[in-house]
């Protein structure tokens, strides 16, 4: 059904196209491309923190609104709605959903980090040990589900 | 020993965009950037363009993007650098030539924050003078050392994509005088500092705390007055 097949190539774009100009646009502020005069701002833990809060923010907006395209298929019947579904049970689709996974994750995880700042402002003074605890809450959380995600679909590739 | 340079010039009388030069001069590990800045200044390159005036981190008129990051000119030895040096002028602001930048949105935010005493206008001569505990100083101490370098403001990566915003410096000059116990403008700098450019628009990088040359915790105190602005409406 090409509706169907619009659909998911609408969610496909914005997943993966947004992810990545944003990464662009982050970088290019940061001037870490090599055509750019200077080199990149040596911030610190604090620094990419904020980079990669924006970029999975951007990220996950940005599959949210391709998600609520392929649910609203679900108005037009039940034919449709399971075909642009379909695309979330292709093997090689697994490796988005892991980063979009990835992405809810950090993105909450940190998100809370920096609401313990706005609301214990002295815990500011120990911003590094919160981040590198963030980042391993990140890891306990993320490694296992992307384990099992990728191992499943290693299994119905034609690989598995 | 030989100290390289990477100097980002730009002059706009005849540079369509700004380009490194190298340099090479000769300087003991225990001088300063901005020794050997003016090495290539009066013996290499009369051209070059820079501010200093004390060269001991008290005026705050040199800072500089030095090896990706913002410090003092004055205040950062040779020995401490990893060669060969790269400087840029800080960034955010508009670059008149060399390392030179239009300072004046960074002291428009400063102003915006009204950083003096505001009094009761009854008591502008009061008959003793204004009596604060030791306690009470010690509420704003960090936030007195700053010397408006725009170290902090120019490191701040919401800075960099919008001038509007007031910045870090002026925010921590707003908490010199939000906490001062004398003082009864608060209720007026909260107001602004609660709005669009205010202080709701720093994102904790840390980029500014880090940046400070004068060890002041830059974030904690932003922080202090998001959560007093934010408390006050309750």
């Amino acid at each position: 059904m090409l509706a169907a097949k619009l659909i998911e190539g609408l969610v496909f774009v914005l997943t993966v196209g947004s992810g990545l100009v944003a990464t662009l646009l982050l970088v290019d502020l940061l001037r870490v491309g090599k055509g750019r005069q200077g080199v990149a701002y040596k911030g610190g833990i604090g620094q990419w923190s904020w980079v990669a809060h924006r970029v999975t923010g951007i990220l996950v907006v940005a599959f949210l609104f391709g998600h609520i395209v392929d649910t609203f298929g679900v108005g037009f019947g039940p034919e449709l709605y399971d075909e642009t579904i379909s695309l979330y049970q292709q093997w090689w689709f697994k490796p988005f959903e892991v980063a979009l996974v990835a992405a809810v994750v950090y993105h909450a995880f940190n998100g809370l980090r920096i609401i313990l700042f706005d609301f214990w402002p002295h815990l500011a003074l120990k911003q590094k040990l919160f981040a590198k605890i963030q980042l391993a809450a990140f890891a306990i959380a993320f490694l296992p589900a992307a384990f099992f995600m990728l191992r499943s679909a290693l299994e119905e590739s034609p690989l598995g | 020993m030989n100290v390289d340079l990477n100097l980002l010039r730009y002059n706009p009388e005849f540079d369509s965009r700004p380009h490194f030069e190298s340099y090479r001069v000769q300087a003991d590990p225990m001088e300063r950037l901005l020794d050997c800045l003016h090495k290539v200044k009066w013996e290499l390159d009369s051209s070059l363009a820079l501010r200093f005036s004390c060269a001991h981190g008290v005026c705050g008129s040199d800072a500089m993007v030095v090896n990706g990051v913002n410090v003092l000119a004055c205040k950062v030895l040779i020995k401490d650098l990893k060669q060969p040096i790269t400087v840029e002028p800080i960034r955010g602001l508009s670059v008149l030539k060399d390392f030179i930048v239009d300072m004046e949105p960074f002291f428009a935010g400063y102003k915006a924050v009204k950083p003096w005493l505001i009094v009761d206008e009854s008591e502008h001569e009061p008959a003793r003078e204004r009596i604060q505990s030791q306690e009470e100083r010690d509420r704003f101490e960090d936030t007195t050392k700053c010397i408006l370098c725009a170290a902090c403001t120019t490191a701040c990566p919401i800075f960099w994509s919008d001038e509007e915003y007031v910045g870090p410096a002026a925010i921590v000059n707003a908490h010199r005088f939000i906490f001062d116990s004398r003082d009864t403008g608060g209720d007026e700098r909260l107001e602004i500092l609660s709005q669009r450019d205010g202080a709701y628009k720093c994102r904790t990088a840390f980029n500014c705390t880090e940046a400070c040359p004068r060890g002041i915790k830059v974030t904690k105190a932003i922080q202090e007055v998001k959560r007093v602005a934010l408390y006050r409406s309750f």
